[in-house]
């Protein structure tokens, strides 16, 4: 009797059930039956228990080959052991009697009959097997890849018992003798010499020990591995008797002595040994059944098993009628139907023969055999076949098994088809998995059966074999066919692709476009004139130049958003160590295939999915896969019919904290699922499948990009035409082309909105937000929809004691973080018993070296509840450890899952005398049952029905909580049954149980972190739904969602309202609630227009009990919403959710890599509030981008307009493409990235959020404002400039017009100005690049004031504070300093076009610059007098004012209008004509616009501005400039009106 | 002899500082007057007498000399000594009248030549008088305003080798000095109406790009120099240049501008290529030449020179 270490390759019976129970539950045809639905395991394993029987068997292994698949090899092998011989032969007998029809059923009979025997033979023999030597098959004939082993069995077989037992212990996991060990067995279980009646012939010299060889029999391949294995449980045995054995079933179990390791018997040649040989495999069939013939002719005969490639063509016809073995435990287990589909794969056949007589009649016996085919069902001397009686049985038994392997060639055929069959199964499976849509494919719940199979079915399914491993050759052929047992990274797009897509995106096409036709342009220009000049070159370089540092300034960004397979990529273990060949190998864990038996040590992470096969205390952490953060415990039983939950299924990427198995310590598991295909792979696949859903900036981005570029183009593509209209060159209308679109494109924009972001990132990080995707911050800015997980997130996630019931009374205890503040009474006498049983009936214990560190931050060994009780107690109480040694224990029973309760007794240090005391906590009806009495206010009551009623209440109150709650009673021992000296005996339970006083409850919930109901709070009136998405049980997950304010406390659920109308819940109406619990149950069987409807009508909800791909599809269903979803989460289980949110936020502490890799955003202090803070920053980024794209956008118009009027008007050009470039890429990045740093203009917390779809970045009127506005102004200013200019050098603008064509002419050389200079064409070139320049200063300065008046969008900028936001200044200085270096510093260099510009011209637009800012503050001035309601008269205001003032609050109203500003303003073209009915052509019609309107008397107040004399200035400018005063004045005049009405 | 110079601009240094120390008033007399006439008016009034030559490409001549000067301008007395630092600092930023900022110039001459050609080849084939005939009727046209006739009739006859200064008010009119047509002699057109095209001894003129208020330096008068630019010298072998002294005269200068200075006649110089190769490509080079005289930018080849080619078949 040997303690068996691996019940996975011992099956067995426990202790408890004898073999006739074992039989009969399940024996043949029922049991085969019954294991499909239930695990045999878990009735035959039992922990602890010893070996009575073992079975070891290794399943045939498969192997592809070409077309179809064969098996190679089966072998059966097993061997039972009795404590008492004696029992296994009643069994037997009573097995056969119990199945009378297996006598007719020759071929079953035989084969449970050689199967039984084995057993029988295993259990005659103890004390008298002794294996005594392995030799090699050589002699056998080993001159082909079969193999096959035959075992040399002693009769001294109790110390082969045990030795064989300890060798499997040690030696499975050895690879030297993994080979060998089978044999070792099937010697050791061969002699049978003492079953009665069983024919054996002892060695005649016992070995010296056991030697175990490897034969050389098993040399070639893998396939010639033969250890005897019970291959053929496919073909139910009933399936078998019913189709009354075709010749295609190959019952395959041949005993046939195959080997006999020469060595081995050169002593013992004429000593009985008996060999087993499995012969296995369509082709060994027939030799097979020679094997058996022989063995039937002659008790003796020999099975050589295998010898060349087998003789039997159609593999299938030859029977074996060999007994097939079947495990020890009942066939039911491994028969039903594991091998049906694969009937035609080997079975093993049992032949028997002396082994010496094997080896040296080989070739007899082969050739017998050749002729035997068939015959042996009907040969009369098969032992088994033939006497079918019990009795008869083992007198038979021959002395040698011998296991016949083979891989031949037959077997393909006969296998074909079914290993087709099941293998276009398989790969129909992964095709599916491949063709389905993603999103189907991981919403689909996990489909895995694996856990509920038996040993054998898995052997069946994935053709290896428990003890030997799959063979190379088959390893290497499914490495081939499912690939590596890695994780699929993503598709990685090459870097260098990356690259060039950041180097085409957004508008860098756009640019390209650009640049090439600069290029061909100067081609062009070059293939005529060679004289050409270099501009167009330049011009294409900076392009290119432009495209080439944003895109390395992109890619950059990219580069550093981390990669989600990255983490995943980690959790993969590196090696693995598996049997292959029966060889113990380490291995790459990439190399691991389906069917791999791997062994798993402590502390390794678990190499793929895997079935477990043996273990013994294992436990792993699953917390990254499932969220359970505490080790599971693993054994090879089902337990669960949730393969996530049962317990023998170990997963990829988890760790195996511990194994204890003794001596070798390992788990030993089959490879269910490798690479993707296990449920990691899967998460991962979810998660990556899930992909990168755009985030909401990105898509505003997009947008903005779309409309830019599309206005660029259109704007471009119709100068072109009217251009080419005008009779300009194509090649000038192309450069006009390429003008247009670098004007309008803002070239800067995307570069700064990314710093933008990830300056508002790094302020998040401050704030424990840090941002992993730069997009993300804005996101949870606009987010709509929290989906926040509980554990953790909204909770503190510890335990905590939360309330008390006793003397009839609930108390609150105080949960908060620091439990400082226990308010409930704690004068009761009560009380003082109960805290005695807390302090005393615990076993956790505070780490040492503690003493400075906080009770509640102190770290613990113990459970849980333990450890919240503990904290309790030592808070209220002081030190608890000195309570308890004051109390010593004398006895103590651990609390168990049978118990329910914690027991111990403690000696009371009452001075009145010593008693013992026994306390004793649990489930409270457990409790309550052990008590007769309760104690109220200390003194003890009977307890009574009424008493129990209100303990009963108490509980389902202190439950409905979702509070876990316990109960505690004591009794004092007394003293003189219970003595001092009294010796407590925990097995004997010598002490009362029952009669005890009930004392209170006591319920501890994971109480919600103090930060998270305001936080919440917050998050409504910010308008963000926050929705509860937990695995947890749906009360408790109620009562926490209640708690923080989840479900608001005058909200009810439909249930509650059914409670409170005492109704049922289906005559509620469902709008009465506003809240709802929804569990994971009830989500299953949900359409997703029944989650849209919960979603959409309830406020407050709450889904419990969810699984990860319920959680994706709570995302998605919100998303469905049109709502922004942000999803909290720590597990691996919730990556994908998280990744489908529009921003995951992963919790930073808790966290599991995947989630933290699979999030946008980690939250460092785990803390749900840090969320709000995040929202905050995320809407003030929007805000602020907002004012960041409308600053840039402005300053488009006042680039565009050049192009536009120089083709229109032909003026020489105002501006060149590259000093537009270095408007956008210079002066003007640093003063739009200093907006983000504006502080909110009002508590942006109280507003709703955006609509993703409505509420756009750019909308129209920001665009109409920006562009038509303050842009149009802006150009106005500019084209000051650029006329002073040109007026002071002699070009007054009459003359400018129409001028381009003679200025542009490179052989005029004396072009007359208005002064009647002449000018050359490289002076006026020069007087070109000084208007450059000019124009350039005119847009910097008036962007100045843009940036000003850009801080606020509602509040005046004297609310705001002008130097509240410095960076504003330092963008402000930033741009006036690179305005200055390139104007001097850069200005002989001619490839710029910068001069060096006059001093005053800087200031030329200066007062338009004010006129700009004055404008914008009467804007917001008139946005805060009339909130909303600003709308001019139906008549008096033009429609297309109303609503166009940036942000909308302008609406029509009769009595809103300004009228001042309707028709004054922007009626443009009444007054147009009246300027120039004035005569005054001069300038274009832009600059006239509203100026010479305004000034106006009636609206003209004249403002004199002294310190503006100080630059010298034209009488040009002086008349613009009093445009701009007037306007001015106009402003301050109507603001006066309009305060005094 | 620069402080003469100096000194002597002193009149008419301040124009933009007293235009705006004025303006307030007349911008307040005026204001309601058409803007677009007002602000013409005052850039007339503005422009004139500052508009100079235009910037061009720095020349670092003399710095140190013009501080000196700069020092010097700050004994001056005009008006209060407020005014007095920020004129003397804004002028050392740019002196509107020397056009110089940050008291570096780019005055130079810049010339152009008759008749126009738009790439300044003269191809022509002497037998073939349509190869020439439109260079003929552009030197005519040119040269309509050079009648003596009209000359005498609209403008004085100034003394030469002097400059024509004429002080006044900013909006007087200026008087122009004749340069008449005959001045040019044989280039005149007066003698051979086909300006030597028939005969193969083109007439070209070279004219200097007017600029206002610009002085080339006193007594020293600007000649006139061509020479063959590339290749064989001998390939023109003989030029006569009218007037003979193949200069610009100094009582031509400075120039008003054309709004008060109506009808100002650029002073030329005609050169006759009487003896250049025929029926080949003859590139030739015009320099003006004299003290000070710039004639070799490079970026702009109008700068105290001109190249052409002579292409004259037979």
């Amino acid at each position: 009797m040997t303690k068996l270490p691996n019940d996975a390759f011992l099956r067995l019976s426990t202790s408890s059930i004898t073999s006739h129970t074992l039989y009969g539950s399940h024996g043949v045809n029922q049991a085969s039956q019954v294991s499909r639905k239930q695990s045999p395991y878990s009735m035959l394993l039992s922990p602890g228990t010893h070996c009575h029987c073992l079975l070891v068997h290794c399943s045939q292994s498969l192997q592809r080959e070409e077309a179809g698949f064969r098996a190679n090899h089966k072998e059966i092998w097993f061997m039972k052991m009795e404590q008492s011989p004696d029992n296994i032969w009643p069994f037997i007998t009573s097995f056969f009697r119990h199945h009378p029809e297996l006598a007719g059923a020759k071929t079953s009979a035989l084969t449970e009959v050689c199967e039984t025997g084995i057993e029988a033979f295993l259990s005659a023999s103890p004390g008298q097997g002794h294996v005594h030597e392995l030799g090699s098959l050589e002699s056998v004939g080993a001159n082909d890849q079969e193999g096959s082993l035959s075992l040399i069995k002693e009769p001294h077989s109790s110390r082969v018992n045990e030795h064989i037992c300890g060798s499997l212990d040690r030696t499975w996991a050895r690879r030297e003798l993994a080979g060998a060990a089978g044999p070792a067995l099937g010697a050791q279980r061969a002699p049978g010499l003492h079953s009665p009646g069983c024919r054996t012939r002892p060695l005649e010299t016992p070995p010296p020990g056991v030697r175990l060889l490897k034969g050389r029999g098993f040399p070639g391949g893998p396939q010639s591995r033969t250890l005897p294995t019970p291959s053929c449980r496919s073909p139910s045995l009933r399936a078998r008797r019913r189709v009354s054995y075709p010749p295609r079933r190959p019952l395959a179990c041949a005993l046939a002595g195959t080997w006999a390791g020469r060595a081995a018997f050169k002593a013992g040649a004429t000593s009985p040994v008996q060999r087993l040989a499995i012969g296995r495999g369509g082709a060994c069939r027939a030799r097979a059944a020679a094997g058996i013939s022989t063995a039937n002719t002659s008790a003796t005969a020999t099975a050589t098993a295998t010898r060349g490639p087998p003789p039997c063509a159609p593999p299938l016809q030859s029977r074996i009628r060999a007994p097939r073995p079947q495990p020890a435990e009942p066939p039911a287990q491994h028969a039903p139907g594991a091998c049906s589909p694969r009937a035609g794969r080997g079975c093993e056949t049992l032949g028997q023969g002396p082994g010496d007589r094997s080896r040296l009649t080989g070739s007899e016996e082969k050739a017998k055999r050749r002729n035997a085919p068939g015959a042996l069902s009907t040969s009369s001397e098969t032992p088994f076949g033939a006497n079918i009686a019990p009795g008869l049985l083992f007198q038979k038994t021959p002395e040698i098994y011998s296991v016949e392997l083979s891989g031949t060639k037959d077997i393909v055929k006969t296998d074909k088809g079914d290993g087709k069959e099941k293998y276009r199964g398989l790969k129909n499976n992964c095709l599916e998995l491949k063709k389905k849509n993603h999103k189907e494919e991981f919403q689909k719940e996990l489909h895995l059966d694996d856990h509920k199979l038996s040993h054998r079915e898995l052997e069946e399914k994935y053709g290896t074999d428990i003890i030997m491993g799959l063979s190379s050759t088959r390893a290497a052929e499914l490495l081939a066919r499912d690939g590596p047992n890695s994780l699929t990274p993503p598709k990685q797009t090459p870097e260098i692709v990356k690259f060039l897509k950041q180097m085409v995106g957004g508008f860098s096409i756009l640019l390209w476009v650009g640049a090439f036709l600069c290029w061909i342009a100067y081609g062009i220009q070059y293939s005529s004139d060679k004289s050409a000049s270099l501009n167009n070159v330049y011009l294409g370089c900076v392009l290119g130049l432009v495209v080439i540092l944003t895109g390395i300034f992109a890619y950059y960004q990219e580069a550093k958003s981390t990669n989600i397979m990255s983490s995943f990529n980690k959790m993969i273990p590196q090696q693995a160590l598996v049997i292959r060949d029966s060889e113990k190998k380490t291995i790459p864990s990439e190399q691991l295939v389906v069917g791999d038996i791997v062994e798993v040590k402590g502390g390794d992470q678990i190499p793929a999915d895997i079935r477990v096969l043996s273990s013994q205390g294992c436990r792993v952490d699953n917390s990254s896969l499932t969220g359970e953060s505490e080790p599971q415990p693993r054994s090879s039983e089902f337990t669960h019919e949730n393969p996530l939950e049962t317990k023998n299924i170990c997963f990829y990427s988890t760790t195996c904290l511990e194994a204890s198995t003794s001596p070798v310590g390992t788990v030993t598991g089959m490879v269910i699922n490798t690479g993707d295909r296990t449920i990691i792979g899967h998460i991962a696949s979810l998660a990556s499948g899930v992909g990168n859903e755009k985030t909401p900036i990105a898509i505003e981005i997009e947008h903005f990009v779309h409309i830019v570029a599309g206005v660029a183009v259109s704007i471009g593509i119709l100068f072109f035409i009217i251009a080419v209209s005008l009779k300009y060159k194509v090649l000038d209308s192309i450069i006009f082309l390429i003008g247009i679109i670098v004007a309008n494109v803002p070239e800067g924009l995307l570069a700064t909105v990314t710093v933008t972001l990830s300056l508002t990132a790094k302020r998040m990080a401050k704030k424990n937000c840090l941002v992993k995707n730069l997009e993300a911050v804005e996101t949870l800015g606009s987010t709509s929809i929290i989906c926040s997980d509980k554990t953790g997130t909204l909770t503190q996630n510890r335990m905590t004691v939360a309330h008390l019931w006793f003397d009839n009374q609930i108390f609150v205890a105080d949960t908060s973080e620091d439990h400082s503040n226990q308010v409930f009474d704690q004068s009761s006498r009560t009380w003082a018993s109960l805290s005695k049983i807390i302090t005393l009936c615990n076993r956790a214990e505070f780490k040492p070296g503690q003493e400075n560190v906080p009770i509640m931050k102190k770290a613990v060994i113990g459970d849980a509840s333990e450890t919240a009780l503990l904290k309790f107690s030592e808070v209220i109480l002081g030190d608890v450890m000195e309570i308890r040694k004051r109390n010593r224990k004398v006895a103590e029973i651990p609390f168990n899952s049978t118990n329910k309760f914690q027991l111990s007794i403690h000696e009371m240090d009452d001075p009145h005398g010593k008693r013992f005391l026994m306390v004793m906590k649990g489930a409270p009806e457990r409790i309550l049952e052990k008590c007769s009495t309760i104690m109220i206010n200390g003194e003890e009551h009977p307890l009574d029905k009424s008493t129990a009623k209100t303990f009963h209440t108490a509980y389902m109150e202190l439950g409905g909580l979702g509070e876990r709650v316990l109960g505690f009673c004591h009794l004092y021992l007394p003293a003189d049954e219970f003595p001092e000296t009294y010796s407590f005996d925990i097995d004997a339970m010598n002490f009362p149980t029952s009669n005890l006083c009930f004392v209170g409850l006591l319920s501890m919930i994971d109480p919600p972190r103090s930060t998270v109901p305001d936080a919440v709070t917050k998050c409504r009136s910010a308008g963000i739904k926050v929705i509860m998405v937990t695995g947890d049980h749906p009360i408790t997950a109620k009562a926490i969602a209640k708690s923080v304010g989840i479900i608001s406390a005058n909200s009810e659920t439909v249930e509650d309202i059914a409670h409170r109308l005492n109704i049922a819940v289906e005559q509620v109406n469902k709008r009465d609630a506003k809240a709802a619990v929804v569990t994971g149950m009830e989500l299953k069987d949900m359409s997703s227009e029944q989650l849209d409807e919960i979603l959409a009508n309830y406020q407050e909800i709450v889904f419990a009990r969810t699984s990860p791909q319920q959680k994706l599809i709570i995302v998605e269903g919100c998303q469905r919403q049109d709502a922004v979803v942000a999803v909290t989460g720590d597990g691996v289980n919730d990556s994908p959710a998280l990744k489908k949110a529009d921003i995951g936020i992963a919790m930073g502490i808790a966290g599991s890599d995947a989630a933290k890799n699979a999030a946008d955003m980690v939250l460092l202090d785990d803390n749900f509030a840090s969320i709000v803070t995040g929202v905050e920053e995320g809407r003030l980024i929007f805000d602020n981008l907002k004012k960041t794209i409308a600053y840039t956008l402005t300053k488009n118009i006042a680039e565009l307009c050049p192009f536009l009027i120089y083709i229109i008007v032909g003026l020489p050009l105002p501006i060149g493409t590259i000093t537009i470039l270095f408007i956008d890429l210079g002066t003007d990045i640093i003063p739009s990235i200093a907006l983000a740093y504006e502080k909110a203009e009002s508590d942006i917390m109280n507003r709703k959020p955006r609509h993703k779809n409505k509420d756009r970045l750019v909308n129209q009127p920001l665009a109409v404002y920006s562009y038509l506005h303050i842009g149009l102004m802006q150009a106005l200013g500019a084209f000051l400039v650029y006329f002073t200019v040109y007026a002071q050098e002699g070009f007054l603008p009459r003359t400018l017009i129409n001028l381009r064509v003679e200025w542009e002419k490179d052989y005029v050389n004396d072009l007359e100005d208005s002064y009647g200079q002449e000018w050359t064409r490289y002076q006026r070139e020069y007087l070109e690049w000084t208007g450059y320049t000019a124009f350039f200063v005119g847009i910097l300065v008036q962007q100045i004031a843009d940036l000003i008046i850009r801080k606020t969008r509602r509040n005046s900028i004297f609310q705001q504070g002008l130097f509240r936001n410095k960076v504003i200044w330092v963008g402000i200085t930033s741009q006036i300093l690179i305005g200055l270096i390139l104007s001097y510093g850069l200005g002989s260099v001619t490839a710029l076009s910068f001069t060096m510009l006059r001093a005053q011209y800087w200031f030329v637009a200066v007062p338009h610059a004010i006129l700009i800012w004055v404008y914008d503050e009467v804007r917001k001035l008139f946005i805060r007098l009339y909130p909303g309601r600003l709308q001019p008269g139906p008549l008096m205001c033009p429609r297309f004012l109303v609503g166009r003032l940036w942000e909308g609050p302008l609406q029509p109203g009769p009595l809103m209008c300004p009228r001042f500003l309707v028709g004054r303003l922007w009626e443009g073209p009444s007054f147009c004509s009246s300027t120039r009915e004035k005569g005054s052509t001069a300038f274009p019609s832009t600059a006239h616009l509203a100026l010479t309107h305004l000034t106006e008397p009636e609206n003209y107040v004249w403002l004199s501005f002294p310190h503006l004399v100080a630059c010298p200035v034209t009488s040009l400018h002086y008349s613009l400039t009093r445009g701009h005063l007037g306007l001015m004045a106009l402003g301050w005049h109507l603001l006066d009106r309009k305060r005094q009405p | 002899m620069r402080r003469q110079l100096r000194s002597r601009r002193a009149p008419s240094f301040p124009y933009s500082y007293r235009y705006r120390l004025d303006d307030p008033d007349e911008a307040n007399q005026n204001y309601l007057a058409d803007e677009e006439e007002e602000a013409e008016e005052e850039a007339r009034v503005t422009v004139v007498p500052k508009s100079e030559e235009e910037e061009e490409e720095e020349e670092k001549e003399e710095e140190e000399e013009e501080e000196k000067e700069e020092e010097e301008g700050q004994g001056q007395p005009t008006g209060n000594a407020w005014w007095q630092k920020l004129q003397i600092m804004s002028e050392y930023l740019w002196d509107p009248e020397r056009r110089m900022f940050l008291a570096r110039t780019g005055q130079s001459w810049r010339v152009m030549i008759r008749p126009f050609a738009h790439s300044l080849n003269f191809n022509f084939n002497v037998s073939e008088p349509d190869t020439w005939q439109h260079y003929v009727i552009s030197l005519n046209g040119f040269l309509q305003g050079y009648n003596d006739s009209l000359q005498e009739e609209m403008n004085v006859d100034c003394p030469p080798g002097q400059y024509f200064i004429q002080d006044g008010n900013e909006d007087e009119d200026k008087k122009a000095c004749q340069f008449k047509r005959s001045f040019l002699k044989n280039c005149s057109g007066l003698e051979d109406p086909t300006f030597g095209y028939s005969t193969g001894q083109p007439c070209i003129l070279l004219k200097m790009n007017r600029i206002v208020g610009f002085r080339p330096e006193l007594g020293d008068p600007v000649k006139v120099s061509c020479k063959v630019q590339r290749g064989d010298e001998n390939d023109i072998r003989s030029i006569s240049y009218y007037p003979e002294s193949a200069s610009f005269d100094l009582r031509y200068y400075p120039y008003y501008g054309k709004l008060t200075h109506v009808n100002y006649t650029s002073p030329l110089v005609a050169m006759h290529f009487t003896d250049v190769v025929k029926n080949q490509a003859v590139p030739v080079q015009c320099q003006l030449k004299g003290k000070g005289v710039i004639n070799d930018v490079i970026n702009d080849h109008f700068v105290g020179r001109v190249i052409f080619t002579l292409n004259i078949e037979t």
